[in-house]
């Protein structure tokens, strides 16, 4: 679930005015008339975190959700793949060479 | 029948011809005596000898030329079912599964040599699909053993060019190889899958979406998966690798190119995935703390000894000191989750403890707002109001509070109110807000120094703020009534000028000027400015009715008679909305109090145009509204008459309630039976038709009668028209007229009804000629005995034979007549 600083693109410490000019451009790149939930949704983040009380109020009143697969995705985030080359390709292919498969691919055909 | 006797002697001699053919090896010719059976008779053993054929000449390499010659495209894709064709393919594909056992390659060369163009293209492409894929990897060498002229043979020429493309970074060869590569070919997944990995890294869902479409009895459907895998990221990736052996997950992790610790952590986590306890994730959160980053292995750590106490112990070891303010907090968290509010709010105080103690700075923001999330989960107003009131010890600029505090929850109670809005005054004393709150509350109590002082300080706030301009003036044209009765004319003009210094809108400055008006009649002895008072009162209203009322009632206040100002009203009849606007008059001069004997006055000078026009009004809500505005200033003459018209339009619960509330001028004491009755049916109507306003109004009034007659309300019709078995042995009227047939209960009901509403105890005891006062004191004492005497002049008059006379009645009350009654 996305936090309200990640709806508006902002960083933790972003203030009030940074907010604000992050949650008017989010209004204006999603107009109600166009998506009225995710203007709801903007709308409602900003009133979540639009001034400092109210950030307080956040950080105070929300269940920290850290889960455990949070953790394996910091632990084995990887920014980008590599491209994946023709040898990248034929490791892959001759690796996806399965014996078992195979062999039940041409048990299978026995059956109507 | 001749004809076809012919026919199968000629197919007969054809088919000899053919197996002489066969016999001696010219197996073409063969063919074309088959082929021209086969045009006048499409049989299975006929085509089962031509597959015999087609095999045996498979060996001159002659195949694809006859099968053209032979097959229509159709027929070209329809297997054989013949028993040998069958028999064959089937030692094929043992054959390989044996060599894919075994990991035996000797056999594989003497395999794809026998096998066939026809087995390879037409017969099972499962099987050319595996060894397409096998030819592509494990026997890539072996491929020369193939049948060179099957398509099998020139599809996999094709994907070693395309592989080959691929290598050289040729993407328009390759592209154009995969183009050669028809659907129905063994290496069509192939196709999809190079094409996947072809498509561009910013189409990802592209690339996904290709993938995804390998059915999963394909060889390449591994190939795929492998691919997709690839292309996650974190906890998803880790959930996919079980899908792999151990040689897939570990080429998975090296083109990841994961570092020692991930594949350490991995290694792990694989090793354990089937238990992932919150003990091994705890502990496995404190071991790879490096890789997770220390401050989110700390915070998942703290966060999960909710669920794990037991490692607090491994927690203060490896993170130090446990942040105890933010452990109570997730626990108060979690029971909020749980809907356990009761040790949420312990938590949330430990919290507040924690924080007193800790004096940080910012410390005593947290306290109010945890305050005030106590306070949104107390059910009882003042335990919710203490609270907030605590956390304005540690807030006290939150003007929220405050507002919640006065609009919401204390808005019952006019001490705690006043007590609130005076320390909101004092904390906001410029706030528009409290302002407005306070001037109302000023207003409410007739203050009008207070509503003066407080509607002042908003407009030097707010210049243009409505509210206090309307209030303002509701209080100067008040003064400036009180000063004409008063004869302070001068001080009356100076609050004109404060009036139109208000600037306010035309209709408003009419009101002033009506006023005004009438200031000037009355100087001149209402010798002049009738006229005037008149025009102005047109400015304020279109009808003649609701201005007669207007001037009326203003001419009341002011001290004049309410026949000073006179209207034509003759023949007018008002609109709907004309009647609303008279409602609204009449709602306005109610709710400034003290105007109730004007206001009857007001209306009698209308009461008969009232009338008459209201019976053009077809909206009951129209009827009932002024019904219950002039219900409110006891009206009860002018009630009767609506409800007694109403009542012809609608025999509704509400106008019978009406029309008994206006007869008994709200006095439930002295309603007649007959209306007791009436009303207690009414009632019952009232519940059916879940009318909800006459229940209430009726159950109230029922109520006050029975308070007023403790235990004799509703027993004579109530035991009139019940059930003889429901009925008490000693009531005098069960005694009296118990033994009467319920025909004849039925009949006397409605004269009876007529005649006690008619009929009061004074006109009873005159009827009976009586010169003392006994009888009309029995009766007061005695309701019964009124009763009784209605049924029996009702029956009397009515020619209804009930054999019960009033000397009958008289004697069992113990009442002694001097005279015979007139009536008998």
């Amino acid at each position: 679930m996305m936090t309200p600083y990640q709806i508006l693109d902002v960083v933790e410490s972003a203030n009030d005015t940074d907010i604000k000019q992050a949650y008017l451009g989010k209004v204006k790149a999603n107009p109600p008339d166009s998506d009225q939930q995710q203007f709801r949704l903007i709308h409602e983040a900003y009133s979540s975190i639009k001034d400092h009380k109210s950030r307080v109020s956040y950080t105070l009143f929300t269940l920290p959700d850290i889960d455990f697969d949070l953790l394996i995705n910091k632990a084995l985030h990887t920014e980008k793949n590599k491209p994946i080359t023709s040898d990248l390709f034929k490791q892959l292919l001759n690796k996806s060479v399965d014996k078992s498969s195979l062999l039940n691919e041409l048990g299978d055909e026995e059956k109507p | 029948m001749e004809e076809e006797a012919e026919s199968i002697t000629k197919n007969c001699s054809l088919e000899q011809q053919a197996l002489a053919k066969i016999k001696s090896g010219q197996y073409k010719d063969a063919i074309g005596l088959y082929k021209q059976l086969i045009k006048d008779t499409d049989n299975e053993p006929l085509r089962m000898k031509v597959s015999e054929a087609i095999e045996k000449t498979k060996a001159f390499n002659l195949f694809d030329k006859y099968n053209e010659l032979f097959f229509s495209d159709r027929e070209k894709q329809k297997p054989l079912n013949n028993e040998k064709v069958e028999t064959e393919p089937s030692f094929f594909k043992d054959q390989l599964i044996e060599i894919i056992q075994s990991d035996n390659d000797d056999q594989l060369p003497t395999l794809l040599s026998q096998l066939s163009t026809l087995y390879l293209d037409k017969q099972h492409s499962r099987l050319a699909t595996v060894l397409g894929l096998l030819m592509l990897t494990k026997y890539s060498g072996d491929q020369h053993y193939l049948s060179q002229d099957s398509i099998f043979f020139q599809h996999l020429n094709i994907v070693q060019i395309a592989l080959k493309a691929y290598q050289d970074n040729n993407q328009e060869k390759l592209s154009e190889a995969l183009r050669s590569i028809p659907f129905r070919s063994a290496f069509k997944d192939f196709r999809v899958v190079v094409s996947a990995v072809l498509v561009e890294e910013t189409s990802v869902e592209k690339r996904l979406s290709l993938l995804c479409s390998i059915p999963d009895k394909s060889p390449y459907f591994l190939l795929a998966q492998l691919l997709l895998v690839y292309n996650k990221d974190g906890a998803e990736l880790v959930n996919d690798l079980f899908s792999f052996n151990y040689s897939q997950q570990i080429l998975i992790e090296q083109i990841k190119d994961f570092n020692e610790h991930q594949l350490e952590f991995i290694a792990h986590l694989l090793r354990q995935y089937d238990d992932l306890s919150e003990k091994n994730k705890f502990s496995m959160a404190i071991q790879y703390k490096t890789l997770f980053g220390f401050e989110l292995a700390e915070h998942y750590c703290q966060t999960r000894l909710v669920n794990y106490p037991a490692g607090h112990k491994d927690y203060i070891k490896y993170f130090g000191e446990i942040n105890e303010f933010e452990e109570l907090r997730i626990k108060a968290l979690s029971c909020e989750q749980d809907d356990n509010l009761y040790d949420a709010e312990y938590y949330w105080r430990q919290c507040i403890d924690q924080l007193l103690k800790r004096e940080e700075e910012g410390g005593g923001l947290k306290v109010a707002l945890i305050y005030r999330r106590i306070a949104d989960q107390q059910q009882e107003v003042a335990v919710l109001i203490d609270y907030l009131a605590k956390s304005l010890q540690y807030d006290p600029d939150d003007k929220d509070t405050y507002l919640k505090v006065l609009d919401d929850y204390a808005n019952k109670e006019q001490e705690i109110y006043q007590r609130w809005l005076n320390q909101a005054l004092d904390r906001f004393p410029q706030d528009v807000d409290f302002l407005i709150l306070a001037m109302r509350v000023a207003n409410n109590q007739n203050d009008t120094t207070q509503v003066n002082k407080y509607a002042q300080r908003l407009l030097q706030i707010e210049p243009q703020n409505s509210e206090a301009k309307q209030t303002l003036f509701v209080v100067h044209l008040s003064q400036v009534k009180k000063l004409i009765t008063e004869k302070k004319y001068v001080l009356a003009e100076q609050q004109f000028v404060d009036i139109e210094e208000l600037n306010l809108a035309v209709s408003y400055m009419a009101q002033s000027q009506l006023i005004r008006d009438y200031l000037i009649f009355i100087q001149s002895n209402l010798s002049t400015g009738q006229e005037d008072i008149i025009k102005t009162l047109k400015l304020l209203y279109s009808d003649p009715i609701n201005m007669q009322f207007k001037a009326s009632m203003e001419a009341l206040v002011l001290g004049l008679l309410e026949t000073d100002i006179t209207i034509p009203i003759d023949q007018y009849s008002l609109s709907s909305e004309e009647l609303s606007q008279l409602i609204e008059q009449i709602e306005s001069y109610t709710n400034e109090g003290s105007y109730q004997k004007f206001l009857h006055k007001a209306l009698d000078q209308i009461k008969p145009i009232l009338l008459k026009s209201l019976q053009q009004i077809k909206d009951e809500k129209l009827w009932l509204n002024l019904s219950q505005q002039i219900n409110l200033i006891h009206h009860y003459d002018l009630l009767n008459g609506f409800a007694t018209l109403a009542l012809e339009k609608w025999p509704q619960p509400i106008w019978v309630y009406y029309q008994v509330q206006s007869e008994t001028k709200n006095q439930a004491e002295h309603c007649s039976y007959i209306n007791l009755r009436r009303l207690q049916q009414y009632l019952e109507l009232a519940r059916e038709e879940n009318d909800h306003r006459s229940i209430v109004l009726i159950d109230d009034f029922l109520k006050q009668y029975k308070l007023a007659h403790p235990g004799k309300m509703t027993r004579f019709f109530q035991n009139l028209f019940t059930d003889q078995h429901q009925q008490s042995s000693d009531d005098p009227m069960e005694q009296l007229f118990g033994d009467l047939s319920d025909e004849i209960l039925i009949q006397l009901q409605e004269p009876v009804e007529r005649l006690s509403k008619q009929t009061s105890l004074e006109q009873i005891a005159q009827l009976l000629n009586h010169d003392d006062n006994d009888i009309l004191l029995a009766m007061m004492q005695e309701p019964d005995l009124f009763n009784a005497l209605i049924v029996v002049k009702a029956a009397e008059q009515s020619g209804i034979e009930i054999n019960i006379g009033i000397e009958k009645v008289l004697e069992y009350f113990d009442v002694v007549s001097n005279n015979t009654p007139n009536f008998l």
